[in-house]
């Protein structure tokens, strides 16, 4: 399976955060959801794939090309939807249009106006008064009118109603129909995940905590409550996200320990959510430890 | 040169084009006012049609201000150096452009005696309008670029308050200039003329030397600009 994109040991540091060793790999024809809470390094991932960040170290390739050397040539064949308009807000979509249009070697025109009526995008008015939608729906028609093979979205979803979410994972899904086209977007909205994604990485304080196929992760972790009494030891141990309160216990458990579990606790199948706050806790749990050792 | 080409076409699309087309409308206005002005032959009109060109760059400021062109710059398929070298390209073209337009227009304004107000001693003839014209254009294009140059290296490049104070500096220094000579406490443009070359080839040729002079300056501070700009994130 040739893989469209390509991330190795990525590694960048800012002041008061870092990506560490980020790797993982998106086939053709896929869509990747791309997780994390606020803050766990989505966004500076996207940015060093555009060079819009400059890596300190590791290797991150787009359709085989080196995201640095080949940057141009890339975007050729990128798309990119950010979560805010990054176009000029006081033109038409006409006017956006003229202007980038010479770009692209393959912009297609028909194509553009065909999506632009697709989407039902009025093309004489002001892209700023468009409602939040709109916006997505003409930064993916410009994705779509150059022939983009792999598009990018950053946190496409977030802040639209349920109606306009739907429509564009629709468009999403059907963007990738013809199997050469794949999709990596950034979310914290894990229901947008579970519906269309294919594989899922999920970032956790500037690490890949999984990277996988949807069905991989589905498995893979399961939650367990009961009685902290009931707990073994050596089984706490590898919990994550151990909670104790006044009646009991919860956590997480990678699936691989389940026949260590003794039938006085309960498990039941984690979804993204969960395992998402679960890692949250063991890290602020790790962090306390840390701190109570200084 | 295709790519600083299509990027000053986009410059040029976001500085004066609206949805409504009222942007490009008062842009032929405001165009209309200065020529008109230019026309009737005062210096110092000729001064504001200058700053008037150099209004053209404002908005492409508070454009990307307002709309974080630089994630745009970052997904576009182009080198972020040519957009900065396209901002230098269209600054030095579109003075060339007006240098041109106000010497035509008047030199117009000289052949046809349109009244003007006693400045006898201050422009006289043809010859030294393109004097003055190539002297303003040297100022302009020198000033702007070494502004646009330090606007990009402090990461302000798109702040329109920033771009407002430059062209407003720049605007008084101008206009201080043409006081001191009218005031003839620097030598006035009369004077001036009478320092250069006697034969007109020779005129020429220094008119020549002074604008590769200026593209020269223009391009250095590009250059400088791109080197400095080389680690920058967007």
């Amino acid at each position: 399976m040739e893989n469209i994109l390509e991330i190795k040991e990525l590694n960048k540091s800012y002041a008061d955060f870092a990506l560490k060793d980020v790797s993982f790999s998106l086939p053709r024809g896929y869509i990747m959801g791309f997780v994390g809470e606020n803050g766990s390094g989505k966004t500076t991932t996207i940015r060093s794939i555009l060079n819009m960040a400059k890596i300190d170290s590791g290797k991150i390739s787009v359709f085989g090309l080196d995201s640095i050397k080949d940057t141009v040539a890339i975007k050729q064949r990128l798309g990119v939807v950010f979560d805010s308009l990054y176009l000029a807000e006081h033109l038409s979509v006409r006017q956006i249009e003229q202007q980038l249009m010479p770009f692209y070697s393959e912009w297609d025109t028909k194509e553009f106006h065909s999506k632009i009526k697709q989407f039902g995008l009025p093309e004489d008015k002001e892209v700023g008064s468009f409602s939040k939608g709109m916006k997505m729906k003409l930064m993916i028609a410009v994705a779509l009118s150059h022939n983009a093979e792999l598009m990018i979205l950053d946190e496409p979803t977030s802040g639209l109603d349920p109606v306009a979410r739907d429509e564009l994972l629709d468009i999403l899904a059907e963007y990738i129909e013809d199997e050469k086209r794949s999709v990596l977007f950034s979310t914290h909205i894990t229901a947008d995940v579970e519906r269309v994604a294919d594989y899922i990485t999920m970032l956790h304080g500037g690490r890949v905590w999984f990277t996988g196929t949807k069905d991989e992760l589905d498995g893979k972790y399961v939650l367990l409550k009961g009685a902290e009494d009931d707990l073994p030891d050596a089984l706490r141990e590898k919990c994550i996200g151990f909670h104790a309160y006044r009646n009991g216990f919860d956590a997480m458990l990678d699936t691989q320990y389940l026949d260590e579990v003794p039938d006085a606790l309960v498990t039941e199948k984690a979804n993204i959510d969960e395992i998402l706050v679960y890692i949250a806790k063991e890290a602020r749990h790790e962090k306390s430890s840390e701190s109570d050792a200084v | 040169m295709k790519n600083l080409l299509n990027l000053m076409r986009f410059d040029l699309i976001s500085a004066t084009c609206s949805a409504g087309n009222k942007q490009t409308a008062a842009y032929i206005l405001i165009a209309l006012v200065f020529l008109i002005l230019a026309f009737f032959g005062m210096p110092l009109m000729m001064l504001l049609l200058f700053v008037g060109v150099l209004m053209l760059t404002a908005p492409l400021q508070g454009i990307a201000e307002k709309n974080n062109f630089n994630k745009l710059y970052g997904i576009l398929p182009v080198p972020f150096r040519q957009v900065v070298q396209a901002r230098f390209l269209l600054i030095f073209l579109s003075l060339f452009l007006c240098e041109i337009v106000i010497f035509l227009i008047s030199s117009l304004s000289e052949l046809l005696h349109v009244y003007r107000f006693d400045t006898s001693d201050f422009v006289i003839g043809i010859p030294q309008l393109l004097m003055f014209c190539v002297g303003i254009f040297a100022f302009f294009v020198s000033a702007m670029s070494y502004s646009q140059m330090m606007l990009w290296i402090h990461g302000q490049e798109n702040e329109m308050k920033v771009m407002v104070y430059t062209m407003a500096g720049l605007f008084l220094t101008g206009g201080l200039i043409f006081l001191l000579m009218y005031l003839h406490i620097l030598p006035s443009p009369a004077q001036l003329y009478q320092m250069l070359p006697e034969t007109t080839g020779g005129k020429l040729v220094l008119y020549a030397v002074l604008h590769v002079l200026t593209a020269g300056i223009c391009a250095a501070c590009c250059q400088h600009t791109v080197k400095k700009l080389a680690a920058r994130e967007l």
